[in-house]
């Protein structure tokens, strides 16, 4: 188990890297880190599935200004790892999907906060490259990259490794808990609610910031701003 | 001079690598301008002058930093390397400033909050389309889990969404970096041209409009009206929910907990 949690890691810290690390080319949306993801555990429809429902509920979630947004990548790529281990639950592999997610999704607002931490540690960075004379300037700026990416990845790794691993212990828990009876029908139940939640919130995202909204202020609709958004995050 | 250009279009990529909140894209920023600074100033002094300078503070949106970027290296050029040019450089830097905040304000409506989720959208509606088209309901649909529809659907939301997108991030970027390196704080002008906030309008309208298919869509896939009625409950109660300002994650449990509560009432779904 440990092995694959570090090789699940390995490859999640390689695809958040995008994040802080090297573009943004946007590989850390859901709807491509799902079933990039989901193909890597060998389990396609998995990551389509939670990576779908996943971008259509955090659609608005974006990098606004100097915002930190809610960690949707983690969410999509936790609960393909953990819906995709083995497990003695009598649950149908939707309902598994569902119940992954309801584990992960607290694990979004951790990555922000780890995040938020590690953007500290880049300022004493900064305050070492600041320190080095001009001769040395432009070496210390591209060793502090560098320093950068190593630092970002490896914290990725630590953070995906323990959060797999940990999952995965109570994953394993509670496949052996007996089951109530109505349980597989509210999970499946959820998994076809939860996307019509996500279009909604999609559909919203369009409409509320409409800047040029007169035609839809016309038709009785009201308009927020990104402002709303940013306290949003 | 295409290899020093092509050298800062890469290292651009590093711009939020050390992004800090004491002074943000800062360190990203001078690594990357780097290469043209040295263009730029014929002595070292010069050049090591104009790198710590570039060191301070900085923010904008990634997209358009190159395009801050192209016109630093035309002040730095003109301001050259001699002492009494020092104040043109300052102002320069205040111009890099004020031009990273627009271009973040820019970049932030037009790619994050419009490109992104229309891109996403549609992208995800063509997969949709053509994995599991809406003709086929009969006994030869595919079904969810059928693995070659699965496979062409997983293609069509990863490469069909990273195409489209990045096919505008990387000309914005290019192009933006060259036109600021050729005509300086012109470029405002240039980036004026593009028109990009009416475009972002009309970008939003298409979504509306492709949301609302892909709406009706899934909805129209489930015949029972008890169904309907409950999706519909589902749809309405999300909106008035982010009207109200209320985190996704909530919104996720309240779904959750209104399915459990609906199966305890006894509604099943066929």
């Amino acid at each position: 188990m440990i092995k694959h949690c570090f090789i699940s890691a390995l490859w999640a810290g390689l695809v958040a890297l995008d994040i802080t690390g090297v573009g943004p080319w946007l590989l850390t949306q859901p709807l491509v880190a799902g079933p990039l993801f989901g193909y890597l555990m060998g389990h396609v429809t998995t990551g389509l599935i939670i990576g779908g429902i996943v971008q259509l509920m955090w659609m608005d979630v974006t990098p606004v200004g100097v915002g930190i947004p809610y960690d949707a990548m983690a969410v999509s790529v936790l609960a393909i790892f953990w819906s995709t281990l083995p497990s003695a639950s009598p649950l149908s592999e939707v309902a598994l999907m569902v119940q992954a997610l309801i584990i992960a999704v607290p694990f979004g607002s951790l990555f922000r906060r780890m995040d938020q931490r590690s953007r500290r540690i880049n300022t004493h960075i900064l305050h070492h490259i600041e320190k080095t004379t001009d001769e040395h300037l432009s070496a210390a700026i591209s060793a502090g990259i560098v320093a950068g990416l190593v630092w970002n990845f490896l914290r990725y790794v630590v953070s995906y490794f323990l959060a797999m691993w940990a999952g995965a212990w109570l994953w394993k828990k509670m496949g052996s808990l007996p089951i109530e009876t109505h349980l597989q029908s509210a999970f499946t139940m959820a998994a076809i609610l939860l996307p019509v939640a996500g279009m909604s919130i999609t559909l919203d995202l369009f409409l509320s910031e409409e800047p040029d909204a007169r035609w839809l202020a016309r038709l009785g609709f009201k308009t927020g701003t990104l402002k709303r958004r940013r306290s949003d995050q | 001079m295409i290899v020093t250009v092509l050298h800062v279009f890469f290292r651009s990529f590093f711009l939020q690598t050390l992004w800090n909140f004491e002074r943000m894209q800062n360190v990203g920023f001078a690594f990357s301008v780097e290469p043209l600074l040295r263009r730029a100033h014929a002595t070292k002094t010069g050049f090591h002058m104009a790198l710590r300078r570039h060191l301070g503070f900085f923010n904008a949106h990634p997209y358009l930093a190159t395009t801050v970027m192209g016109v630093v290296f035309n002040g730095e050029k003109t301001a050259g390397d001699q002492e009494a040019n020092e104040k043109t450089a300052q102002a320069m830097v205040v111009l890099k400033d004020s031009m990273g905040g627009a271009f973040g304000a820019i970049g932030d409506h037009v790619l994050w909050g419009t490109w992104r989720p229309f891109c996403a959208v549609l992208s995800m509606s063509v997969g949709l389309w053509v994995s599991y088209p809406a003709s086929g309901q009969g006994p030869m649909s595919p079904s969810l889990f059928h693995t070659p529809a699965v496979i062409l659907c997983a293609k069509w939301w990863a490469a069909g969404f990273l195409g489209l997108f990045n096919a505008v991030h990387l000309w914005l970027r290019w192009r933006g970096l060259q036109r600021s390196m050729a005509i300086g704080p012109q470029v405002v002008g240039w980036v004026q041209s593009l028109h990009l906030q009416p475009w972002a309008s009309q970008i939003r309208r298409l979504g509306i409009l492709l949301m609302a298919a892909m709406i009706l869509m899934y909805l129209a896939r489930w015949r029972s009206s008890d169904m309907l009625l409950w999706m519909f409950a589902v749809l309405l109660g999300t909106m008035v929910f982010k009207r109200w300002t209320i985190s996704g994650w909530v919104i996720f449990y309240s779904v959750c907990a209104a399915s459990f509560v609906m199966t305890k009432m006894g509604v099943v779904w066929p």
